[in-house]
């Protein structure tokens, strides 16, 4: 008996050692992706930079520009049922540069160019938040800048340009169709375009080239249908565009952005926007007032001073949620506050875009209103 | 411990080293041809796998048109009115990469944005701006591939590699090498070059077209897309395991025939062992019969044996998984081969060892010799200490037995033969038939032997007085021995018969099909990567051109399409013959006269045996096919036989073909020359027709037949390397078991010599015994040799493939057969004598 165990355990452990030996080596093995990880600092030539002052040319200027780097066509806006209820939402269509320059003519799946759509949804009454996120090559009739039929589109969202009171003062028609929601707003300018820095050329620190091109739209009529979760909505309200294209990236010591639009009910606009370096500090910082007539004024560096009040933790992140703004030379002092905590998009670069609300006392006079905040690069 | 006991027995197997070795080695080499089919069958089976996984990633659908390519169209209305969120474009082209000796690889044309959730080659991030991603877009001819695939083309990043598809050529710089990583499970190994989509929508010429769209899709989904886009009846939704698996369950049957082949050694080596268990234990008589006296139980030399078999199965076991891994690479290549011939493109760069097949190949060595063992070992455990010592008992026994034997044999042969023909189309029920025919016929043996030797006895002892009937006497004497052995020698000789037949025959009706069908005198086609198929490359235009060559009398011609039946993927041929050449389709059902009118009017089809068999299909059926401009309502109007391919196909008449299946290149022209023209001559103005570089083969028709029938006979290279493994086999197991017959009859030939028989005398008294031997096992072997014939030509052949022969027996394989049946068993004689007649007489007989 065991001489038959014996044997058995041989003729096993001779059979594992020759498996073994047979395997060794060949061990699992997987094919790597390309990454992609230093997506913002890396430095692909041949795009071109905003250097210089620009003679904008409309409308060909309101369409993509595939030897910059990055573009976007970025709205946002605080909307409201006729009963009061409130929505926040932002529509974003990015165009980013895999390539520079424009393709031929037989180019049909776009080597160069990659459209994305951002859109978050702030239904504040029940405090929650909806985000979508898509992407596309351009590819004619999925996703593209197209000029002639006056839209920029990816998969079923789109923006429309109406030129009908001239193409510096454009109207707009935004469409969105996803599973969660159904998006139809039109947009009326009540104020002509704002541009910001020096003439449209926005600095994003101080070292030259280092810039985009940016203008705005800060007040815009808006009013159109939301259809959230199979519930429609109909919505009044303003909305704000930004246009902006630029080949910049983020300065070594440059951690993230906080941007602001405000739309005061005194008929006033702010946007504001600051640098952080990894402290927390500002690093550079610039913004601009606008009106009620449209006038507007820039406003640099020292001029300003942002204060955060209160931070709020959100998937284990800290955001700020409360700011104090004050222009100083106009002894202007704004209090800022979300509208609701959770407003983060939880995509791979994770950003906070969410509804705020505001407020300016000048003297015993308090001015309320709202608008739109953008944080980047907490918790990386 | 080991006692006392168990020493002896294992002294036993070392003192007799080659009875210990050539048992082991009998079950070595069953166990190393199982191990090695295993090996190549998984390998490949695992490449296979790999590579559709690779290809096909994480997609749970595809969608494709039933035209070939797709339009980007259908990517975009997916996307946009469909809402469906996870796809991506494809375009997929078999290449080869002419480096070295060339290797055959899969182009991936992908879109980098929309491989994340898909593949794990190339997948980009979403913000662009890389450099690294931006040289695999910026040029029109940059490609990437895996590490692994570089290496064993010796690819360096930078390199400039030339492409052969289809047609042409193409040349792309690779720009840099997919590392290996760890992380994932399975070997990967890919041969695979990858564009970015548009590259290789450039290099492919697909204008607004992909190959397909893959799709990872919910249900919910899967009934938009349903609703909506598969409206056009060109596209179809098909899931990608289904696609998987309907290319695999090609070469099922062709699988199972290898693994049944490797059976068959198995099974003779089983009877050696047998063979070899129950010497030992019959030469240990004496031995048995005094341990028995001294007290040792039943049980505990029924164990003795069990183990001592054991212990030689290990030693053969493991020799044969060493053995076999080795012989495992070999097989691979051939299969890997047959593979690529008739099925699909794949290629096998690994060895996969599953610790299952080792296990299988170690249970089938192991398990078989405690099966083949028992029956000596319980022999020898009922020795009873008076009786074991006349070995004479177990002779008179089995002679009691032989009427037995014919009864249990004949029985056999009728439940085999029941199981034959009412098990409808099994294959492994098929092969249990043959089994049991088998074994019926081994059974028979004993009868065999006595009739035979009755019937020689006198002739012999004519020709060669008393010593030659006492050699053929021997043969009836040792029954007990000489019958297993016999039947282990017939066996493999009839594998050999039935398998050598099985081809021939085989060979012979495909070498007469080719004769008929292919009777053109000028073949154009451009040669796949799959040798039995053709591309569609051909361009309808060169119809009118060919036309209009001076000597060129008429056309045929053929395209191919893709449908299905029932959702069932179908090859459809639109075959354009000319009425002349109608007599080609040598028609296996269907009434010739009015089957081309219901084919010309576009009602009847043409299906192959193959189909016809597979699909159960009978002149006069009615199916509807799906086409890609919607269903068509056919008859089965005749069905012919066609060796091309075991997937088998169904042909409709060009005219109707091209409506449905619209822009469809063509196969393959065949070209019909007036009499008394140059051949040479048309085929030089037939190649002036392509350009320089193009790859279209123009083939006279001899040079067609001949590559024919040489793919035919490379894909029987496995097949014939199996038999040439068996006989070896039946060849060592015969010799070592009549070996051991002639030196266990040591002191009869001691008492022979004594009384005055020479050595030269005695050499002659064995070989007369030994070929008694070999010719009765040829005469056994002769007609289950034909009958194993018989059952896979029209039985496993057909069954597995749907093929019917003719079978026709070629006496040169029965006279093999005879010669290795006798020279094993003369040369097994050999040894014994030479050692008798060395050794003093005096010496054998010390004990008396």
């Amino acid at each position: 008996m065991r001489l038959l165990l014996l044997s058995l355990s041989g003729l096993l452990l001779t059979g594992l050692l020759i498996y073994l030996f047979v395997n060794f080596g060949t061990g699992d093995k997987k094919v790597n992706e390309i990454s992609v990880a230093s997506i913002m600092s890396g430095e692909v030539s041949g795009f071109k930079k905003a250097d210089s002052i620009r003679q904008f040319i409309f409308p060909k200027d309101h369409f993509a520009h595939n030897e910059y780097r990055t573009e976007w066509w970025y709205f946002t806006g605080n909307l409201f049922t006729q009963e009061g209820r409130r929505f926040g939402y932002q529509f974003t269509i990015f165009r980013n540069g895999i390539l520079p320059g424009s393709e031929s003519d037989s180019v049909v799946i776009s080597q160069n160019s990659l459209y994305s759509i951002h859109i978050g949804i702030s239904d504040i009454q029940n405090q929650k938040f909806y985000s979508y996120e898509r992407y596309a090559r351009a590819l004619d009739g999925l996703a593209g800048s197209d000029e002639t039929a006056k839209r920029i589109y990816i998969e079923g969202n789109e923006i429309l340009f109406d030129f009908s009171n001239g193409a510096e003062l454009p109207g707009f028609q935004v469409n969105s169709s996803t599973d969660d929601f159904k998006i139809s707003f039109n947009l009326v300018p009540e104020k002509k375009m704002v541009l910001h820095g020096d003439k449209g050329l926005s600095k994003k620190s101080n070292k030259p080239g280092n810039a985009s091109y940016y203008y705005s739209f800060t007040k815009l009529n808006t009013g159109g249908e939301l259809t959230l979760q199979g519930e429609k909505f109909k919505l009044n309200g303003s909305s704000w565009m930004d246009r902006e294209w630029s080949t910049s990236a983020l300065e070594s010591d440059q951690k993230g952005w906080d941007w602001f639009a405000l739309q005061m009910e005194d008929g006033t606009e702010l946007m504001y926007f600051r640098l952080r370096d990894s402290t927390g500090s500002t690093n550079f910082q610039k913004g601009t007032l606008i009106q009620m007539d449209g006038s507007y004024d820039v406003f640099t560096g020292n001029d300003f001073k942002i204060t955060p009040l209160k931070n709020a933790e959100i998937d284990g992140i800290k955001y700020p949620v409360e700011w104090e703004i004050k222009i100083i030379p106009l002894n202007f002092v704004f209090g800022v506050s979300v509208a609701m905590k959770n407003q983060v998009h939880p995509f791979r670069l994770r950003y906070y875009e969410g509804a705020i609300n505001a407020f300016r006392k000048s003297g015993n006079e308090i001015s309320k209103g709202v608008g739109y905040v953008e944080l980047t690069g907490y918790g990386d | 411990m080991i006692t006392l006991f168990q020493k002896a027995g294992l002294r036993y197997l070392f003192t007799h080293p080659w009875q210990t070795f050539l048992s082991s080695l009998g079950i070595m080499l069953g166990v190393a041809v199982i191990l090695s089919i295993d090996i190549a069958n998984e390998s490949s089976g695992k490449a296979f796998d790999i590579s559709m996984e690779s290809v096909t990633g994480k997609t749970t659908h595809r969608l494709s048109s039933r035209q070939g390519d797709i339009s980007l169209s259908n990517y975009t209305k997916l996307r946009t009115d469909a809402r469906i969120k996870i796809s991506a474009p494809v375009i997929e082209e078999n290449v080869k990469v002419l480096v070295g000796e060339g290797f055959t690889a899969t182009f991936l044309g992908l879109d980098p944005f929309s491989e994340k959730e898909f593949r794990n080659f190339i997948s980009a991030d979403l913000t662009g701006g890389d450099t690294q991603l931006a040289q695999f877009l910026s040029s029109s001819n940059t490609v990437l591939i895996p590490e692994s695939f570089a290496r064993e083309a010796k690819i360096n990043s930078g390199d400039t590699l030339s492409l052969k598809w289809g047609d042409g050529f193409l040349s792309v710089v690779c720009v840099g090498l997919i590392k290996s990583n760890e992380d994932v499970s399975g070997d990967r190994i890919e041969q695979f070059i990858i564009s970015d989509i548009e590259t290789a929508r450039k290099l492919f010429k697909k204008g607004d077209f992909v190959s397909y769209i893959d799709l990872i899709l919910t249900p919910s989904e899967v009934e938009t897309i349903t609703k909506t886009i598969l409206k056009d009846p060109v596209l179809q939704l098909s899931a990608a395991e289904k696609s998987n698996e309907t290319a695999k369950s090609m070469t099922e049957a062709f699988r199972l025939n290898l693994n049944a082949m490797s059976l068959l050694a198995l099974i003779v080596g089983l009877f050696l062992i047998y063979n070899a268990m129950t010497f030992s234990v019959v030469q240990r008589r004496k031995l048995l019969a005094l341990l028995r006296a001294a007290g040792v139980t039943q049980k505990d030399i029924f164990i003795q044996v069990m183990a001592e078999s054991i212990f030689i199965a290990s030693i053969g076991t493991i020799g044969g998984i060493i053995g076999g891994i080795f012989l495992g690479k070999v097989m691979l290549g051939f299969v890997t081969q047959s593979l690529n011939d008739l099925y699909f493109v794949t290629t096998v760069q690994t060895v996969s060892l599953s610790p299952l097949i080792i296990l299988k190949a170690s249970l089938a060595g192991v398990g078989g010799t405690i099966i083949a063992a028992m029956f000596p070992a319980y022999e020898a455990a009922r020795t009873s200490p008076g009786v074991s010592l006349k070995r004479s008992s177990v002779e008179t026994k089995l002679k009691k037995k032989i009427v037995l034997f014919s009864i249990i044999s004949f029985a056999l042969l009728v439940i085999g033969v029941t199981i034959l023909s009412v098990s409808g189309t099994g294959i492994l029920t098929g092969y249990f038939g043959i089994f049991l025919l088998i074994i019926a016929f081994a059974l028979q043996t004993p009868a065999v032997i006595t009739f035979f030797v009755k019937v020689i006895e006198p002739i012999i002892k004519k020709l060669m007085g008393n010593r030659g009937k006492i050699g053929v006497r021997g043969v009836t004497a040792n029954m007990s021995r000489t019958s297993v052995a016999i039947a282990a020698l017939a066996i493999s000789v009839s594998a050999t018969i039935g398998v050598s037949t099985m081809i021939s025959s085989f060979r012979g009706t495909v070498v007469d099909w080719l004769e008929q069908t292919l009777v053109a005198d000028v073949f154009v086609s451009s040669q796949g990567l799959v040798s039995r198929k053709n591309e569609a490359v051909l361009d309808t235009s060169l119809i009118q051109r060919f036309l209009l060559i001076e000597g060129v009398k008429t056309l045929d011609f053929y395209s191919e399409g893709s449908g299905t039946i029932n959702n069932k993927p179908v090859e459809v041929f639109g075959s354009h013959i000319d009425p002349e050449n109608e007599s080609r389709f040598n028609l296996k059902e269907g009434n010739s006269g009015t089957a081309w009118e219901e084919i010309r009017g576009g009602s009847g089809v043409l299906m192959t045996e193959t189909f016809a068999y597979k699909w159960k299909y009978k002149v006069g059926d009615q199916f509807t096919l799906q086409s890609p401009s919607g269903l068509i309502a056919l008859k089965v109007s005749a069905i012919y036989y066609d060796y091309s391919s075991d997937v088998g196909h169904i042909a409709i008449d060009y005219n109707h073909f091209k409506k449905y299946w619209k822009n469809q290149k063509i196969s393959g022209i065949g070209v019909y020359l007036k009499d008394n023209v140059d051949i040479t001559v048309i085929q030089k103005n037939l190649r002036l027709m392509f350009p320089e570089e193009s790859s279209v083969s123009i083939r006279l028709n001899k040079d067609l037949r001949d590559y024919s029938i040489e793919i035919f006979d490379r894909t029987f290279v496995v097949a014939g390397l199996l038999h040439i493994l068996s006989v070896i086999v039946a060849f060592i197991g015969v010799f070592s078991a009549l070996m051991s017959i002639q030196l266990e009859k040591e002191k009869e030939m001691g008492i022979l010599r004594a009384t005055g028989l020479t050595p030269g005398q005695m050499l002659k008294m064995i070989s007369v015994q030994t070929f008694t031997i070999g010719l009765i096992a040829a005469i056994i072997a002769i007609p289950l040799g034909l009958v194993l014939a018989y059952c896979l030509i029209y039985i496993i052949n057909l069954r597995s493939f749907g093929w019917t022969m003719q079978m026709s027996i070629d006496p040169v394989v029965l006279f093999q057969a005879i010669i290795i049946a006798v020279s094993a068993s003369l040369l097994a004689g050999l040894y014994p004598a030479y050692k008798m007649s060395v050794t003093l007489p005096s010496k054998s007989l010390r004990d008396e």
